[in-house]
């Protein structure tokens, strides 16, 4: 949370990726930072221990999240790469 | 009576038990009862120590706290503390705060960490602090309550509260109170905070972030018993013997750091000193590349040359913190892992200001 | 008759609050094309594999350019403030793995 925060400080968008045993926690530190808006992005848990195919998909599902907080819009609104 | 606290909490109770159970309702304790925390007893302790209530001891960046002394006294009196035991508990504040410690790691973390504060100097018998029998506890107004302050400190002053910022997956009874003190007198060993840079007159605390102490057993002679600590040191499932969290350090394992507290007579000791006994030590502890793998805390296959090959668990005998103190029965041992790698919590010694006057 | 034996006491509270701090977030991008990206692994399995994933993804869909890798030495620390300012600097986003 620390880090995204502040690299949003430095001023570039960034996306955090944490799993969902931390949310209150991770609310609660966006909060204490002055930013209980901060659009940490929420997976299942566990990420460690899982294989390589398993975090490519894991990927996957997360792409269309990391890109809207990103850019602050849908991810289908955007031009995908030809 | 005036007093310089500003913080303060109207309430009102009728006798004792409403009044514990006020701090109860507050939110305060640490799931036993607490000494209510009336402005008079806070500020007996600044008065004893004399230190302005707003003096900063630190910070807590990550949680955006900054810790003053008031915070402190006020958490020691609801632990049960003495005045006298006040410059104690603010010297183990100061070195929680340390960068080096990192508090942010061991009061978080899912490994749950408990911090041990070991006392040296003369404020041991000044204080009548345990340094003998039952050392761990229970039985010791000093160690008990020194020891719960640090918890109470952390869960209310720094924000570990369980559950929201301390997020341990177990924790361990050391998270109520753990706090020793080493018997400087039966020995011929310098005591830690000697060896760690203080003068034998100052009084000193150490503080380390760590598991639970594993009792370890062992025959009377110096070999035998350091055997049985480094084979009980080197165990698998401890956060040392352990991945993740090392980053981009060199080290493959977290490489952490251990204390130990040798308790029986001294005699037993005879023409070892402490750095014998770390450097003794230092190289034992440690896990052939074989075993590591088949436990998966490292990947790939076990290959013939694994079964010799050794990772240490702790990168130097400088990270091995020896205590001399308990019973002196028979020999026995204490052996705690610290609760991750030295890169994300190192342990630190401070010294203990005498009250002025 | 009943007397009111309640006391009142003051009691100093042992607890703290944060310091007050204020949040702008940065300005979102329009399009991820030829950008630059941050990537920050808090060194927990996974970590790295997860990020990378991501980056290849992006690169492939969204015309990503480049990548910028930091491993943190300790889960437990924040990112070295030097570290996050050049990430600001030479990056244009920036996606942050915190593992377990």
């Amino acid at each position: 949370m620390h880090d995204g925060i502040h690299l949003e400080k430095v001023g570039i968008p960034s996306a955090t990726i944490c799993t969902d045993p931390f949310k209150v926690t991770a609310r609660a530190m966006a909060s204490m930072w002055g930013a209980p808006e901060y659009p940490t992005i929420f997976t299942s848990h566990p990420v460690g221990g899982l294989p390589r195919e398993a975090i490519r998909s894991r990927a996957e599902e997360l792409l269309d999240e990391v890109v809207a907080v990103l850019t602050g819009v849908e991810a289908s609104h955007l031009t995908p790469t030809p | 009576m005036t007093s310089g606290l500003k913080d303060v909490v109207q309430a009102e109770w009728e006798d004792v038990v409403e009044a514990i159970e006020k701090c109860y309702e507050l939110g305060w304790t640490d799931g036993l009862p607490v000494v209510p925390p009336t402005t008079e007893r806070v500020q007996q302790f600044l008065d004893y120590a004399d230190r302005p209530a707003n003096e900063v001891l630190g910070a807590v960046p990550e949680r955006r706290r900054e810790i003053t002394v008031d915070k402190v006294a006020a958490n020691a009196v609801m632990a049960g503390c003495l005045p006298e035991y006040f410059p104690v508990v603010l010297a183990a504040t100061e070195a929680m705060l340390d960068p080096v410690f990192n508090l942010i790691g061991p009061s978080s973390s899912l490994g749950g960490a408990g911090i041990l504060a070991v006392i040296n100097g003369p404020v041991i018998r000044e204080l009548d602090i345990n340094c003998r029998n039952n050392l761990f506890g229970p039985g010791n107004r000093a160690n008990s309550t020194i020891g719960r302050s640090i918890r109470l400190i952390l869960m209310n002053a720094c924000a570990s509260v369980p559950g929201l910022f301390d997020r341990s997956i177990l924790g361990h009874p050391g998270k109520f109170s753990y706090c020793i003190a080493e018997n400087e007198t039966e020995t011929h060993w310098n005591p830690l905070h000697v060896e760690r840079g203080f003068p034998r007159g100052t009084s000193a605390v150490t503080v380390f972030a760590c598991e639970g102490p594993r009792q370890v057993r062992a025959a009377s002679k110096p070999e035998a018993i350091l055997t049985c600590v480094a084979d009980v040191a080197s165990s698998l499932g401890t956060s040392m013997a352990n991945t993740g969290s090392v980053g981009d350090t060199s080290a493959i394992l977290r490489q952490g750091q251990i204390a130990m507290v040798v308790a029986g007579t001294s005699d037993v000791w005879d023409g070892w000193s402490k750095e014998d006994v770390r450097q003794y030590l230092q190289p034992r502890v440690r896990r052939p590349v074989a075993d590591l793998k088949r436990v998966e805390v490292i990947e790939g296959d076990v290959e013939p040359e694994d079964e010799e090959r050794f990772i240490p668990l702790v990168p130097s005998a400088d990270d091995i913190l020896v205590v001399f103190g308990g019973g002196q029965e028979g020999p026995t041992a204490a052996l705690i892992p610290s609760w991750g790698a030295k890169v994300s919590s190192t342990a630190v010694t401070k010294a203990i200001r005498p009250p002025a006057g | 008759m009943a007397l009111d034996t309640r006391k009142r006491y003051m009691l100093a509270d042992p607890t703290t609050r944060p310091i007050a701090a204020s949040f702008t977030g940065a300005q979102r991008l329009n399009d991820l094309r030829g950008k630059r990206v941050g990537l920050i692994d808090d060194s927990k399995p996974n970590g790295k594999e997860i990020l990378e994933e991501l980056a290849d993804l992006l690169k492939a869909r969204y015309g990503v350019a480049d990548v910028m890798y930091h491993r943190k030495p300790s889960a437990s620390k924040p990112a070295d403030p030097e570290v996050v300012a050049r990430m600001g600097k030479e990056c244009d986003y920036a996606i942050v793995a915190i593992g377990d």
